[in-house]
């Protein structure tokens, strides 16, 4: 394991932000911590990067127990989340700073930094003031800046947050590849699920100041361990009766989840599409158009639930009846979560 | 028709604007000017020139160079304190520093002799020592000091304070040392700033009177600065070579101004101030 948290805790006055946190990390891999605000997220990345101290337990990078090695000798990169360019210093100052407060010699500074700007894509533009710079440019020189004095370990808090939503689609692929070439193990912060999923290697799953799961963004998505991963993890509705629905008989009273691409609707004369599964009807609340898909709030069995449909399709309109089946729901066991699928789709 | 009332309302405010200035500052300052050459440039030249007025001009000087540079550096301390530094009791003293500024420099004077004068518990030991505050130049630089205590740090705390500690922590994760990181990182942002406030400083050491009177002992050519000359001066009815002398004191704060402006301007081109 490259970096470990053992029995981490920190408390802000009452706050716990971090409650006995417990965290392997392997090198090389790109690792996503995903939670809501307030989760303890980034009071994690900051306690890896030496910038907040632990009240107790232990961080391990490379095999260093580094409780009481500053930041600036643990040997990583911090990208901030408005990346703290320093104002005063060209786009070439700013990459060279890391290098020269460690008295490297000019010429090695000098090619290392074009070496960087190449890669990161600025040519042209060493002269600039981070004020002279798009929100894209200023991200790619933060993390140029991060990683200069080659640290083993990259820390990203909130990377594409200040960025506009055009330009974030392309960073985000090209952060992945450009880390992903380099093999620096990295960990960035986020509370956008789509952007963990795309990015990372491996999510880890904050709340309330613990670990809810780990495990890559497949596995996680699938195979929610906890109540809380199953409630935050996609635009699931929450089902209180999940028995009532054919093909879950079995499940009688529990409290399930239901994610919209496992939610079937047929409108009338569609049924057949079906393929012999048992549907029972649902009434279209809302259908609205999201781009890619639409997105249907039906009603059925006393429960709402939500449904996605291509946009190939004819869209129901709102108050029409349908027909609609579950393939498969998670189970609400206290803080456990219990697969379910349908019946007569497991044969 | 709005637009017809504006006109009429924006010609009153600006021509108000206009005849105040004139009234307050324009008339008196040309005044000053006339009333100095009133007895035309022999009598203009000889009060200018003559010994204690030299003298006052060079404790002048002396107490305004003292104090701003005591206040430069305390007040650099102090700014970085507040902003950088969680404490007990940083609110009060972020409020305590502004005293100098609603406290009378009168009773800020009587502070200051009660604290070094003759009734003080501490009196027996500065004579002994052969120091003297009170009534010499110590007492005139203290009090001056005192006055324009809060003119620096108030003019950096609310830069500090507006841009964060990001990029020093960023430099600091880097492994750039304390100085390093003031010199490269955070000086570069409060330098206009800082700046303006040495002038701002420099100014109102300039002019102080209030604190100072109280604890000058009035010796003429030996404890009298400019405004304290000007005021004996004018006492002794000797009213053209006050003028004259009050002259240096507007050439010099005409020259703070200018430097002023240029400051504002300089640091307004890079969004500082």
């Amino acid at each position: 394991m490259y970096v470990e948290l053992k029995n981490v805790v920190k408390t802000y006055d009452t706050y716990r932000a971090a409650d006995n946190i417990d965290l392997a990390i392997e090198e090389g891999r790109l690792v996503a911590l995903l939670g809501p605000s307030g989760s303890g997220k980034t009071t994690i990345l900051r306690m890896i990067a030496g910038l907040e101290h632990q009240d107790s337990g232990d961080i391990i990078i490379d095999g260093r127990v580094v409780n009481d090695v500053p930041g600036s000798e643990r040997g990583i990169g911090f990208v901030f989340q408005n990346y703290a360019l320093f104002r005063y210093m060209t786009v070439f100052d700013n990459i060279a700073f890391g290098l020269e407060v460690q008295k490297r010699d000019k010429a090695f500074i000098r090619s290392r930094v074009e070496e960087l700007i190449a890669l990161t894509d600025l040519k042209g533009l060493e002269k600039r003031y981070p004020n002279q710079l798009s929100g894209g440019q200023r991200q790619r020189v933060a993390f140029a800046r991060a990683i200069a004095p080659s640290p083993r370990l990259l820390l990203l808090d909130e990377p594409f947050a200040a960025i506009d939503a055009k330009v974030r689609k392309d960073l985000r692929i090209w952060l992945r590849e450009t880390i992903s070439r380099l093999g620096v193990t990295s960990i960035f912060v986020t509370h956008d699920q789509e952007e963990a999923i795309e990015v990372a290697d491996e999510i880890v799953i904050t709340n309330r100041g613990h670990v809810e799961q780990t495990g890559t963004p497949m596995e996680i998505c699938t195979d929610p361990k906890t109540a809380f991963v199953a409630r935050f993890i996609g635009r699931g509705a929450e089902v209180s009766r999940i028995g009532a629905f054919s093909g879950f008989e079995s499940a009688g009273d529990l409290c399930a989840i239901v994610q919209p691409e496992f939610v079937h609707v047929f409108r009338d004369g569609e049924e057949g599409a079906a393929g012999g599964v048992p549907t029972q009807a649902g009434v279209v609340q809302q259908a609205a158009f999201r781009g890619a898909n639409y997105e249907l709030q039906l009603t059925a069995c006393g429960e709402t639930l939500t449904a996605f449909r291509s946009l190939e399709q004819p869209a129901p309109a709102a108050g029409e009846v349908v027909q609609l089946y579950i393939a498969r729901a998670k189970g609400l066991r206290g803080e456990e979560t219990v697969p379910l699928f349908n019946r007569y789709l497991a044969k | 028709m709005i637009e017809q009332k504006n006109k009429w309302v924006r010609r009153l405010l600006i021509g108000l604007t206009v005849a105040f200035l004139g009234l307050f500052l324009v008339v008196p300052l040309v005044f000053v000017l006339v009333q100095a050459f009133s007895r035309g440039l022999g009598v203009y030249w000889e009060a200018v020139s003559d010994t204690f007025a030299v003298q006052a001009l060079v404790l002048t000087l002396v107490t305004v160079f003292t104090a701003v540079a005591v206040n430069t550096i305390f007040g650099l301390f102090a700014a970085w304190s507040l902003t950088r530094y969680r404490f007990f009791g940083r609110k009060i003293l972020n409020t305590f520093i502004d005293l100098p500024l609603s406290v009378s420099p009168v009773i800020a004077g009587l502070i200051f002799l009660l604290t070094f004068g003759r009734f003080s518990p501490i009196y027996p030991l500065l004579t002994a020592a052969g120091i003297r505050v009170v009534y010499a130049i110590p007492g005139i630089i203290l009090a001056t000091i005192f006055v324009t205590f809060p003119y620096v740090s108030r003019e950096i705390i609310p830069v500090l304070e507006a841009r964060g500690t990001e990029e020093e922590e960023a430099a600091a994760l880097m492994g750039a040392g304390g100085f390093t990181i003031f010199r490269r990182v955070t000086f570069p942002h409060i330098k206009w700033a800082f700046l303006y406030g040495i002038v701002l400083c420099a100014a109102r050491a300039l002019g102080e009177f209030g604190a100072v009177s109280v604890l000058s002992g009035r010796l003429r050519g030996r404890t009298l600065t400019l405004p304290l000359y000007i005021e004996s001066l004018y006492q002794e009815y000797s009213y053209a070579p006050a003028f004259a002398v009050s002259s240096i004191l507007v050439v010099l704060a005409i020259l703070v101004l200018i430097i002023k402006t240029v400051l504002e301007y300089k640091g307004n081109k890079r969004g500082d101030l």
